[in-house]
């Protein structure tokens, strides 16, 4: 078996709100139950509609919330026993891409201080030393060098989101995790960066865990892909096993949703996902998806299925997948 | 509100533009044309997309067509007929009567598109009683009505609703209902689902379509989504820097694309490629509307570019019968 580089243990995290100043804070579960385990080299999607958890998932894996329960392993050592110094290592390995490109660079900074600075925060490069490592990363993400003076804004979104991977890269990170890199970019401009990715993941061995609700963007990049709903992944898989053949109706139900093109509407009238995604502060009973599911049955409503094996490394949380799937 | 029959169906025009252009003043005293000489009609009961990236001038062309252009911004040359009649010449006062009545609009943020501190439900009111002369009151029963009717769970209720209480899809109901209160013969969707989930996406638009048959309506629909286009659209409009490069019935423009930027658009998707290897690409990035240059707005960037391209704009002529491309190397293979 191949050295995990990351893995998680029943990662949960719980957030207080409060509907008035006055009224008693409620506990939500943004997540809970999240196993996930990743080798050096591997590509996770993490796929979901909005409020399912997994921006939240992508906090806690880099440092950015605490998990409420759980523990995460980074290469073989708990991260919550790290030293300040490990600490401080583990944050320089993991490193994120963000989703929008005008709000996570600094206006105010020149583009050669943006991706230079992790580089001074680690203490890994100074002066020209920086100013060298700096033009180097911006050449391997595509940008010019008479670029470096240059500020955010006289760039457009797919240039900043290539600033943004650069300085995800400058102090040479294990794992990036991109969270939704794409969605804020038009369509000729994500292939470039779904290309870039590629590249870089080729050229620097990279894992990542690529977050986004485009299942044909988790298709074309990521090897695993677990499928979130309402803070609970509900399917688990290898990539092309859960496009070929869904075992969980959520899952089922995403890829229906997708607009093909070859124009043929993959679902009869009626077949689309009828309902709203609940919220997660009254979450439903037992199964968390049953109010929407087309194949609800009694126990889905009192029991809720727990994430489990059903061959083939495969896993679903549903208490009837064998039944709807075979 | 009752739905009238359906009107007859003709494939007359019931929306024809012709030679748009849209300029805004641009440094040192020049204009910078976010729409050029753009022609395009809809039929009646008739889907037609405009697909285009940001910058290409669609939501400009349906700003146009609504007669809500934001200064500076100004039509400088065209005509939009819609049933005959010239929209550039009615006076405000008789645009106003037409707009959300015979032409309505469904945004592309429902958050920012309705009030925040007025009830849902008092907002399709104000809707219903802008076009129809009834009582407060039988204008407040028909908002429930119609919320009903764009499938919101317990209208009565939810008529009292702030937006900030109702989701993502909620609230693009709402404004669907307050769309369609005066039954328009006309929607102009511009991107009414990109700021929604998938599944809730899937669901406006089955929701869409339905009141598409059900009223008998035609539908313009602006997206930069070639999956949507596909399954809802009879024909499509490319648009690159501000013209339309590409005009055909959908299925052809997805099976034969005839323009460069069309094809290197299709080939980029990832639903197209090899799982896991680079997508081919378009170099470059959207070159801004900017018309100074003289040719082919797409040149710069076209890999079958040739002399002609850089001094003369290819017109958009038909290449077989309804499939329209502008390009000197066209038809491709």
């Amino acid at each position: 078996m191949t050295e995990l580089l990351l893995e998680t243990r029943n990662l949960r995290k719980m957030f207080a709100v409060s509907a008035s100043p006055f009224s008693r804070a409620k506990q939500i579960t943004a997540a809970e139950g999240i196993n996930i385990s990743l080798a050096a080299g591997e590509t996770l999607g993490i796929a979901g509609e909005s409020g399912c958890g997994k921006s939240t998932v992508a906090k806690m894996l880099m440092g950015l919330l605490p998990p409420t329960s759980g523990e995460i392993i980074f290469c073989g050592r708990q991260v919550s026993t790290f030293t300040a110094k490990e600490q401080s290592n583990f944050r320089g390995s993991v490193q994120m891409i963000f989703q929008d490109p005008f709000s996570s660079l600094n206006p105010r900074m020149r583009v050669g201080e943006i991706i230079g600075e992790p580089l001074l925060i680690h203490r890994t490069a100074t002066g020209k030393d920086l100013e060298a490592r700096v033009l180097q990363l911006m050449e391997q993400v595509g940008l010019a060098p008479e670029q470096y003076a240059r500020y955010p804004h006289q760039f457009s979104g797919g240039q900043r989101q290539r600033i943004g991977i650069a300085r995800a890269l400058a102090v040479n990170p294990k794992l990036l995790i991109a969270d939704e890199p794409l969605s804020a970019l038009d369509i000729s401009i994500q292939a470039q960066i779904i290309n870039l990715l590629i590249e870089l993941r080729k050229k620097r061995g990279l894992t990542y865990i690529l977050i986004s609700h485009d299942l044909s963007v988790i298709r074309h990049l990521s090897d695993k892909t677990a499928v979130m709903y309402l803070g609970r992944i509900v399917e688990e898989g290898a990539t092309a096993d859960i496009f070929a053949s869904p075992l969980h109706p959520y899952t089922e139900a995403l890829l229906a949703a997708i607009p093909g093109l070859s124009g043929k509407r993959c679902r009869a009238p009626g077949k689309v996902l009828q309902g709203d995604i609940p919220s997660p502060l009254a979450p439903p009973s037992g199964c968390h998806f049953h109010p929407r599911c087309p194949y609800k049955r009694e126990l889905c409503a009192t029991q809720s299925p727990v994430l489990e094996d059903k061959g083939e490394n495969r896993k679903a949380a549903c208490h009837f997948s064998r039944e709807i799937f075979s | 509100m009752t739905i009238p029959a359906s009107c007859p169906n003709r494939a007359e025009k019931l929306l024809d533009v012709r030679r748009l252009s849209v300029s805004f003043p641009a440094a040192d005293n020049r204009e910078f044309h976010a729409v050029h000489q753009l022609s395009f009609h809809i039929n009646n009961r008739e889907t037609v997309a405009i697909v285009g990236e940001s910058g290409c001038g669609k939501s400009v062309t349906a700003f146009s067509i609504m007669r809500l252009l934001q200064k500076p911004g100004r039509i400088s040359d065209g005509e939009i007929f819609f049933n005959g009649e010239d929209l550039l010449l009615l006076a405000e006062r008789d645009m106003r009567a037409l707009r959300g009545a015979a032409i309505s609009m469904v945004f592309q943020e429902p958050m920012t598109a309705l009030n925040p501190v007025l009830k849902t439900g008092f907002q399709v009111t104000e809707a219903i009683l802008q076009h129809q002369s009834i009582s407060r009151k039988d204008a407040a029963a028909e908002a429930v009505d119609l919320l009903a009717q764009v499938g919101i769970p317990s209208p009565a209720e939810r008529y009292h609703s702030y937006p900030h209480q109702l989701s993502g899809g909620m609230k693009q109901r709402a404004m669907i209902a307050m769309a369609l209160a005066s039954s328009p013969k006309l929607l102009i969707a511009d991107e009414p689902t990109t700021a929604l989930d998938v599944t809730i996406q899937a669901q406006i638009l089955e929701l869409i379509d339905d009141l598409k048959q059900k009223i008998g309506m035609s539908l313009l629909l602006i997206t930069h989504n070639l999956g949507i286009v596909a399954e809802r659209a009879d024909r499509t409009i490319i648009m690159y820097a501000g013209s339309a490069v590409e005009s055909a019935p959908t299925r052809q423009i997805i099976e034969r694309p005839q323009h460069p930027y069309t094809r290197a658009l299709l080939a980029s998707l990832p639903q197209y490629g090899i799982p896991g290897e680079p997508l081919p690409v378009v170099g470059g990035t959207v070159t801004a509307a900017d018309r100074t240059g003289s040719g082919c707005p797409f040149a710069g960037r076209c890999p079958f570019a040739i002399d002609i391209c850089t001094h003369h704009p290819p017109q958009l002529i038909e290449i077989t019968p309804g499939h329209a491309a502008a390009c000197w190397r066209a038809p491709f293979p």
